[in-house]
């Protein structure tokens, strides 16, 4: 008989079951040492330990790995997994650790969620492509393809591949572009002639700035001369589609019109051929920016004009022109490249680009694939871009999913529970998160990384509103379907210091060996962190203001913090370093020891709990403590029990309160050492 | 007889160490370890710590052994060898040794059913030390000294096992009067019909139905000295002089039949009560008044009248300057000195409670019986009865049946009688006298028959004619319950063997100052049920009730409890949930239950599914307890519903947080699941001076569905378990169809086909009765997601191994 409210029976099951293990001589009625704690965030359960006086060689059926359940009353008040049985003189000694470590803390991933790493050893450089040396690739923060001043044969080009780990597969990818096949030289000398004897400079034409121009109109009788450089025209070979880019400011013409343009062959002025007007909009030349192309002359010749030997073209209209702003002119060959994204294991492209332009790409994959590839190729015939990087691909803001729904830390976890059977299907308890993660990888540069450090760093982010956020595994009773032996991983809020659950007061017994200590106000956030590139960053409060909190830093001055972040991404480093803001920029008091509490403790409504029930994750208020010191209305003295160690024999609760900054990171690190 | 009976008992074997070569020496009866789990204390409270709890724990013990009447050397060395040999039998929890101490010899053989002495089970026993120094020369003389034995014992001594007897009908542990709670004896009383409303002021407004005169002022009392046990106030009557003395209430007998009218009064410094002080009063009439003290200044009123068919009014009379109590009334055209009100075990009210007349029905008790409890050859009964009024004039009454043995009082002419199914054994006329303890021996075997009243024979004969082994054997009633010997029982024990006139004289000897005393002799623990079949229901709705009643339990710890189950018609589920009440008083479970059968829409907000609300005194009965509500029920499609607790102690809810539930999907087809424990808050007794009392808690269980959706839960029923509790789980997740289930503690056993099973894992804390206490054991059969039939069916075994905490 043992009329303690803290009477605890153990049982245990096959691993992740309801399936008991016999208990044959009934060891369990009669274990000794019983003492398990429970931690949070993270946890909540962690190690458990006891000893059974019997003969060490006798038999019985209880073996590592096995689920081991601690009961009061029925209620769950630890529960994890047997990983030691070890032999005494006279006892077999049981040690057990709860899920937290014993499954999360070995089960790991290698995964990303939302990879925007542009480094080689993501984004891998084809060896099989041809003419690599034709091309460069820039990956400084974007990735861009240029073509390089060379002949290009058709099929030449770059391939870029990203892989996901096995047993992932690429889902989504997002980017946006800047695609340009035709860049174009600027003019080397632009003139307005009236038809009579005044030829005006236009300079702003040919600066090489596009931002400003200058205004010219064009009657029929006048003549628009655009001069070129011999080297600039000599990049082009007789009969290809050449053309003159024209790029418009505010003032553009709205008469309609047919242009004609010739060039010099030395000797005299000759039409051009296969002219094309790509500035014209409803018959009206110089409306819109554009291209007159035509085909290269195979004489073109330098001649001089006004006094300057240039290689010279000319304009004139068949019918006067309203004033035209001319920014800028220039001269260019219209080639054939395409930016593909291309998914390797359903060998088909999914984005073709083609056109000279801009824009964004969010591509779900019409089959998810473990690769994709990123291909920048010429498809015309022979091409020689005329500068170094005039043809290019600039990709930014490069996110590959292996995910299609939005990656947030809901879905993250969701995606845990997922990935690892021997949780419960439920997922309940995986409350809304919206915080975007992106990006979001196991190990912040994607390598192996555990389910508790990868969870631990998520929660450690908070919530999109700045809350503080605990990630953890309830007792598979929580579990749907009655509950099946498996534990039920949970994403919640911290729960606020504005109510509590148990009570207790400080006097010469409880604060014996303790001390309220205070934590120093920390307002003004510096986090350090590494990006996808690998370079280290500093963001500050004065690049995001919500690294520094205006009230705390009048009430207390400015308290400068330099935070080293687990995350490759600003935004997720801001986030990072918004929560451990709001965690510090008010005073906060914790406790220097444990609080020892033996029976039974007062719950908030006045009932009494056994405190072998007492959990890490619930709330204790100090009720002979009326102030608020918390910066929290109305909390009194109320702390988040951090940890609890439980000791059946003295059947007393040992309770620390206060959560020290990244607990759950340093315990899931610990038990990972500790059990893998 | 003086002396210690002092053994060595391990299954069959036994060595007397008190007898042949061994005497014990300095031999002092152990006494008992518990260790008290202390809370911690805080500045907060100035009362220092409170206990918490206690747990057994084994301690060490020796004492001195003699060894002697020896005649040679060899003796001496064999009774060496042969105490050692017992010793090393210790440690065997199968098979434990015990050491079985009684501080007297009175009678050579201990009872079948009953009990004597206690068993210490030694958990280890070291060999007795011997003296090297001169040993040989002690055993030259034929004679060793103070043999030292050491051992190891488990906490607690332990009685003898006792199947509990089956009970029915109003039977009542006799608390009142005995000042310190615990009970005198069991009364088996007659039916009875009290027309009093509101007979111990249980009503929300106390004196409800009570006509005040107006000399008097009458206020309601709740200091429980002055309250019947089990009620929860009296009427203070403080008489001033003047006109109007009476506190009556109007009733309407409707014949002119002869009526009895009882009254239970205290003065406020407990003195003698006369009649010259308060009496009964009827029709306008001051009744002729017996005045009989029930012990601690109670004292029972009891009159007769001629009823009047129409309305008259009854109560009592106070004479000027008089301040009394009355604590209970009855007024009835046939019963015993009694005040049955509706809530207590056996009684119903007609209509309202305590607003209304109240039933009692007769009860019986009876004890299964074999012949390892009662042997039809030969054996012998102990009674100890206390009777609630004189013999003269009174009918047969039956003091025990068991097939053909019947002792018996033959009213007519006032003799005792002892039949063995062939003759009758009959006393010389011997009268008994209210509320005087005799002391009652039945003895019978291959030598005769015979009676012994208070230790004297007063009948026997060389006649016995075994009777047929009886399966029962009723105490103080005839085998249809009927016939009952009114009073209490303060004993009734079963022996193997028919005892001597020494040992009837020496055991007389040794329990007359505690039945003088009228205090209880020895234990008679019963199961009550509704039927006293030892069949309970798995709901408590309607002619169903899915608990029983234990109470008479022997010792002064928890007992070690055995329990068998048989389940009947439960369609194919084999989990069982229990619950264990032990209550200081009685009060209808059916306080504890809401059974709606409705409909609620359950919805992603929250959604109450229902609630109950507890009067007072149950809240009293419950506080500080764990709540667990069983809620039975079934889903209209969804399945994705979670349950929380909730209690209202006043002023809003407090919560437990949320657990997920699992239901049948299939149009009536409960299933049960249960919301999560919650505690509720302790009394605060002392706060009733200030005007504080628990009008009404109020405990509820809501439902979310979780994603959020709307679909309807159709409710069945929510009724509340307590800790403890515990739950039996088929630990290969199949279920068998109607099992047998067997407990003892936490060791639980699943029965199939008369096999041990090893099925079943015993979820949740051992389930002991309390001595002095009425336990309260609640079932369900079913399980979540399971069908659970409202017809199936549990019929009870239970033994008690009981425990004292203290000698």
């Amino acid at each position: 008989m043992n009329t303690s409210p803290n009477a605890l029976t153990l049982h245990v099951y096959a691993a992740f079951s309801t399936t008991s293990v016999l208990d044959i001589d009934h060891d369990l009625d009669r274990v000794e040492g019983l003492t398990f704690d429970t931690f949070y965030p993270g946890g909540l359960f962690g190690s458990c330990s006891f000893f059974v006086r019997c003969q060490p060689g006798r038999m019985w059926l209880f073996r590592k790995g096995q689920r081991l359940v601690v009961r009061n009353r029925g209620v769950i008040c630890w529960e994890g997994e047997i990983t030691a049985i070890g032999y005494g003189a006279d006892r077999r000694t049981v040690t057990a650790t709860g899920y937290w470590g014993a499954l999360l803390g070995v089960r790991g991933l290698v995964k990303a969620w939302a990879d925007t790493r542009l480094t080689e050893a993501v984004w891998e450089l084809r060896a099989t492509d041809s003419a690599v040396d034709k091309f460069t690739l820039d990956r400084q923060g974007r990735l861009r393809f240029s073509a390089r001043d060379v002949e290009i044969a058709s099929g030449d080009g770059l391939t870029l591949r990203y892989t996901a780990p096995t047993g992932q597969t690429v889902k989504r990818v997002t980017f946006d572009y800047d695609f340009s096949e035709d860049a174009a030289m600027s003019a080397a000398l632009v003139y307005h002639f009236n038809g009579v004897s005044t030829y005006t400079d236009l300079a702003e034409a040919y600066d090489g700035l596009a931002s400003a121009g200058v205004n010219a109109t064009l009657n029929t009788t006048h003549y628009l001369y655009v001069g070129f450089h011999a080297g600039q025209t000599d990049h082009f070979q007789g009969g290809d589609s050449i053309f003159l880019k024209f790029n418009l400011g505010d003032s553009v013409n709205n008469n309609a019109a047919t242009l004609d343009v010739e060039y010099h062959d030395g000797g005299g002025w000759v039409n051009v051929s296969s002219l094309l007007d790509g500035t014209a909009s409803a018959g009206a030349p110089f409306a819109v920016d554009g291209n007159i192309s035509f085909t290269r002359p195979g004489n073109l010749n330098a001649a001089e004009i006004n006094g300057q030997v240039k290689v010279w073209f000319r304009i004139t209209t068949s019918a006067n022109l309203d004033a035209v702003t001319f920014n800028e002119i220039y001269i260019g060959q219209t080639q054939s490249w395409t930016g593909v994204l291309y998914n390797v294991g359903a060998a088909s492209a999914e984005t073709t680009l083609s056109a000279t332009g801009t824009g964004s790409v969010d591509d779900t994959l019409a089959a998810p694939s473990q690769s994709v590839d990123l291909i920048f190729s010429a498809t015309g015939g022979v091409l020689n871009p005329f500068a170094n990087g005039s043809v290019y691909w600039e990709i930014t803001n490069l996110v590959v999913y292996t995910e299609t729904g939005t990656i947030n830390a809901q879905e993250v976890v969701k995606d845990w529970r997922a990935a690892i059977n021997s949780l419960n299907a439920t997922e309940v308890y995986i409350g809304a998160n919206t915080l975007a993660l992106v990006p979001w990888l196991t190990e912040e540069q994607g390598g192996y990384e555990t389910a508790a450090s990868n969870l631990a760093r998520l929660a450690a982010l908070g919530d999109a509103g700045g809350n503080a956020q605990a990630a953890y595994l309830l007792d598979s009773d929580f579990g749907s379907g009655g509950g099946n032996g498996k534990p039920v991983l949970a994403l919640q809020q911290q729960p606020a210091l504005t109510d509590y659950e148990y009570t207790v007061m400080f006097d010469v017994l409880t604060m014996s060996g303790v001390s309220l200590e205070e934590r120093p106000v920390l307002n003004w956030i510096i986090v350090r962190y590494t990006d996808a590139q690998g370079r280290e960053r500093l963001v500050t409060p004065d690049d995001d203001s919500s690294l520094t909190d205006t009230a705390s830093v009048a009430a207390y001055g400015r308290r400068e913090h330099v935070l080293q972040a687990r995350f490759n991404a600003e935004s997720t480093a801001i986030s990072f370093g918004a929560a451990f803001l709001a965690e510090h920029k008010d005073p906060r008091l914790f406790v220097s020891g444990e609080i020892p509490v033996t029976g039974l403790i007062t719950g908030k409504f006045g009932e009494m709990v056994p405190v072998c029930r007492v959990r890490a994750g619930k709330r204790i208020r100090v009720t002979n403590f009326l102030n608020d010191v918390l910066g929290v209305s109305g909390a009194g003295l109320t702390f988040i029990i951090s940890h609890t160690r439980y000791d059946a024999a003295a059947q007393t609760v040992y309770i620390s309160c206060g959560v020290p900054d990244n607990l759950a990171i340093l315990l899931a690190r610990l038990l990972r050492a500790e059990q893998a | 007889m003086a002396g210690l009976t002092t053994k060595l008992i391990c299954g069959p074997r036994t060595l007397n160490l008190n007898s042949g070569r061994y005497a014990v020496a300095d031999f002092a009866p152990p006494g008992v370890a518990v260790v008290p789990l202390m809370g911690g204390q805080s500045s907060g409270s100035r009362r220092g710590r409170s206990k918490r709890g206690a747990t057994p724990v084994n301690r060490a013990w020796q004492f001195g052994l003699h060894i002697r009447n020896c005649s040679s050397p060899a003796e001496v060395t064999r009774a060496v060898a042969d105490l050692e040999y017992m010793l090393s039998l210790a440690g065997d929890d199968d098979e434990p040794l015990r050491l079985f101490f009684k501080p007297d010899t009175n009678v050579a053989a201990d009872p079948l059913w009953g009990q004597s002495g206690y068993y210490y089970e030694i958990a280890h026993a070291e060999a007795p030390e011997l003296l090297p120094d001169g040993f040989y020369g002690l055993l030259r003389g034929e004679y060793y000294p103070n043999v030292r034995v050491r051992c190891e014992l488990k906490p607690e001594p332990l009685g003898r096992p006792q199947v509990l007897a089956s009970a029915l009908g109003g039977i009542l542990e006799d608390r009142l009067g005995t000042g310190d709670g615990q009970s005198r004896g069991l009364q088996i009383p007659i039916a009875m019909t009290n027309l009093i409303t509101n007979p111990v002021f249980g009503h929300a407004t106390p004196l409800n139905g009570w006509m005040v005169g107006g000399a008097i002022t009458a206020t309601a009392n709740y200091d429980a000295r002055f309250v019947l046990p089990g009620a929860r106030a009296s009427a203070k009557l403080v008489c001033d002089s003047g006109a109007g003395t009476t506190f009556t209430q109007s009733i309407t007998f409707g014949d002119t039949n002869p009526k009895s009218f009882y009254a239970v009064v205290k003065l406020e410094d407990g003195s003698a009560v006369s009649s010259s002080q308060v009496s009964l009063r009827y029709a306008g009439s001051s009744l002729s008044t017996t005045v009989r003290s029930l012990g601690d200044g109670f004292y029972m009123l009891t009159g007769t009248a001629t009823g009047v068919a129409s309305a008259q009014n009854t109560g009592v009379i106070v004479s000027a300057d008089n301040t009394v109590y009355l604590c209970g009334y009855a007024a009835t055209s046939s019963g015993t000195p009694s005040i049955p009100w509706g809530d207590l075990l056996g009684c119903s009210w007609s209509g309202t409670p305590h607003a209304s007349s109240s039933t009692r029905v007769a009860g019986r008790v009876r004890i299964p019986i074999d012949t390892t409890v009662l042997n039809r050859q030969q054996g012998a009964i102990r009674m100890v009865w206390m009777p609630d009024q004189n013999s003269a004039g009174v009918a047969d009454y039956y003091l025990f049946v068991a097939g053909g043995l019947v002792g018996a009082f033959e009213g007519a002419t006032q003799a005792w009688l002892f039949y063995d199914g062939t003759t009758s054994l009959k006393s010389a006329a011997t009268a008994y006298t209210d509320l005087v303890p005799v002391v009652l021996y039945f003895t019978w075997g291959n030598a005769g028959r015979a009676i012994y009243i208070n230790g004297v024979l007063v009948a026997s004969t060389a006649s016995f004619t075994p009777p047929a082994q009886a399966t029962f054997c009723y105490i103080g009633s005839d085998s249809a319950g009927a016939n009952q010997a009114r009073g209490t029982f303060l004993g009734f024990d079963i022996y193997p063997t028919p005892m001597t006139a020494a040992e009837v004289l020496a055991d007389y000897t040794n329990v007359a100052p505690v039945a003088t005393a009228k205090q209880r002799v020895s234990a008679i623990p019963w199961l009550w049920t509704k039927d006293g079949d030892n069949v309970v229901d798995n709901t408590d709705a309607g002619s169903n009730e899915n608990w029983c009643a234990v109470g008479g339990i022997p010792g002064s710890a928890p007992a070690e409890t055995l329990i068998r189950g048989i389940c009947s018609g439960t369609g194919g589920q084999d989990t069982i949930y229990l619950s264990l009440l032990a209550l200081e008083h009685f009060f209808d479970p059916s306080a504890l239950i809401v059974s709606p059968a409705g409909v609620v829409s359950v919805t992603g907000s929250d959604t109450e599914l229902d609630t109950i609300t507890l009067s007072a005194e149950v809240f009293a009965a419950l506080a500080g307890r764990e709540i667990i509500p069983m809620v039975g029920g079934n889903e209209d499609g969804a399945n994705t519903i979670y349950l929380r607790t909730k209690i209202n102690p006043g002023g809003g809810y407090y919560y437990s947080d949320y657990a997920p539930s699992y239901w049948r999907t299939i149009s009536a087809n409960r299933s049960l699941d249960s919301a999560p424990p919650l505690t509720l808050i302790p009394n605060t007794p002392d706060f009733d001076r200030l005007g504080l009392t628990y009008g009404a808690v109020t405990i509820g269980v809501d439902a979310v569905r979780v994603p959020s959706a709307t679909a309807n839960f159709n409710l069945d029923s929510i009724q509340l378990f307590v800790a403890p509790r515990l739950t039996l789980i088929n630990i290969l997740g199949d279920s068998y169809t109607d099992p047998t289930f067997v407990i003892n503690g936490l060791r639980v056993h699943e029965i199939q086909a008369g096999a041990l099973q090893f099925r079943y894992e015993a979820r949740g804390e051992a389930l002991e009765f309390e001595p002095n206490k009425i336990n309260l054991l609640f079932s369900l059969i079913g399980l979540e997601g399971v069908f659970s039939s409202t017809g199936a069916t549990i019929t009870y075994t239970m033994h008690v191994h009981p425990r004292y905490a203290l000698l």
